[in-house]
């Protein structure tokens, strides 16, 4: 009796190679003494051995984080796109770093000499709402000392000095220049006086 | 057609869906080395294999509302996204596939090859690097159809989504497939049964 290899109209649609091989294999016959071994021997070994073959195979270890990478990259356009762009302007970079460092140090020195020109430190610490007042004031806080006593605008000033050292100079304090009176006065790096401020 | 999600895939789609990739790696997990296996079958280099799989995933990852889940399952979508981006790897490389499925066995009667050919055959001749081969000799859609269906054992169905075909366009595909490696493992069932045939075709 011949079987039909294949039919489109047949529902089953789990037909599988090994039911269109071990169809023939029943052609042969009961008669064949060897017919449930050929069966056994035929489509399933091979098969389980196509298989056997192929699951030894794996994707490259790598591969997951090259596509958690491709996502990260794609996900953020925009830092990729900024990430490209500074790898292929760094000389540019580069040129604004140090054009932003140049003149942000000729800024200080011009806010420094303006200061010491035109400006007397030790008036501008008596005044409680200038900075450096401030500084010395939360110094002194700190200290459990009074925030406007002559010292502590002595070390305000002092405190915007050690910030501008090479062009400040020195800040000194004496309690008793005269014997009589408490001065404090600031110097540049010649000795000359810049500020001086006597108490009464 | 519906089809039943594994409960893993549905909650790493779902957080697909909100924006968060770490829903694909227990995908990646379940799905990766199957789908590998199918591209390396097809014929794929391991590159080649690897690349459709990185584009099957991010595919996933940037669009998971694209996977209509009562239209197959996760696994058979991500299938034909791959094989997809193999065959445009291979165009571009010029690589020539064959797409239609008219292979030349049209003379062949399908109920008289396979009297004892193909059993015959397998029993005597076939070895695993035989068969092997035979089927590496298979035009492309032939290969695809036996190797989703009587390899990985996946539904007609399924592989017929995979593959991008009606339903008995691949059941036809897959029986010349057969047909082929038939054929293929023993050339001599051929002319025996083209013989056969004309001496039918006589009477």
């Amino acid at each position: 009796m011949k079987k039909p290899l294949h039919s489109h109209t047949d529902a089953a649609a789990s037909e599988s190679a090994s039911a269109f091989i071990n169809a023939h294999a029943s052609t042969i016959g009961p008669l064949d003494p060897q017919a449930p071994e050929i069966k056994l021997r035929t489509w399933s070994s091979l098969r389980q051995a196509l298989v056997d073959d192929l699951e030894a195979q794996a994707p490259p270890p790598w591969l997951w984080w090259r596509i958690r990478l491709h996502l990260l990259l794609t996900n953020n356009r925009s830092l990729a796109a900024l990430q490209a762009w500074c790898h292929s302007h760094a000389w540019l970079r580069r040129l604004v770093g140090s054009t932003a460092l140049c003149t942000l140090g000729l800024l200080w020195i011009a806010f420094s000499a303006h200061m010491m020109t035109s400006v007397r430190p030790i008036e501008l610490t008596q005044l409680l709402n200038h900075p450096i007042a401030w500084s010395a004031t939360s110094l002194h806080a700190r200290a459990g000392k009074p925030s406007t006593t002559p010292s502590s605008s002595a070390l305000g000033a002092e405190s915007l000095a050690i910030l501008g050292v090479p062009f400040f100079g020195s800040i000194q304090s004496l309690d008793d220049l005269s014997a009589t009176r408490q001065a404090q006065w600031i110097t540049n790096h010649n000795g000359q006086i810049l500020a001086l401020r006597l108490h009464d | 057609m519906s089809a039943e999600q594994p409960a893993e895939d549905l909650r790493g789609l779902a957080l697909l869906c909100e924006g968060c990739m770490q829903g694909l790696e227990p995908i990646y997990r379940r799905h990766s080395g199957p789908l590998y296996r199918y591209l390396l079958a097809l014929g794929a280099s391991q590159e080649a294999a690897s690349d459709a799989l990185q584009d099957a995933f991010i595919s996933l990852a940037q669009q998971p509302r694209a996977f209509d889940p009562q239209r197959g399952s996760l696994g058979g979508y991500l299938a034909g996204i791959a094989r997809h981006g193999l065959l445009a790897q291979w165009r571009r490389q010029g690589r020539e596939v064959a797409s239609e499925d008219n292979d030349g066995l049209d003379h062949l009667d399908p109920e008289g090859v396979g009297d004892d050919g193909p059993l015959q055959t397998l029993e005597t001749k076939a070895s695993k690097h035989a068969l092997w081969a035979a089927i590496e000799g298979l035009p492309f859609v032939f290969r695809e159809a036996l190797l989703l269906v009587d390899i990985q054992e996946r539904s007609y169905a399924e592989a017929a989504s995979i593959a991008g075909v009606e339903l008995n366009t691949l059941r036809t595909r897959l029986h010349r497939a057969r047909l082929r490696l038939a054929e293929a493992l023993a050339p001599s069932v051929k002319a025996k049964h083209l013989a056969n045939h004309q001496d039918r075709s006589s009477l």
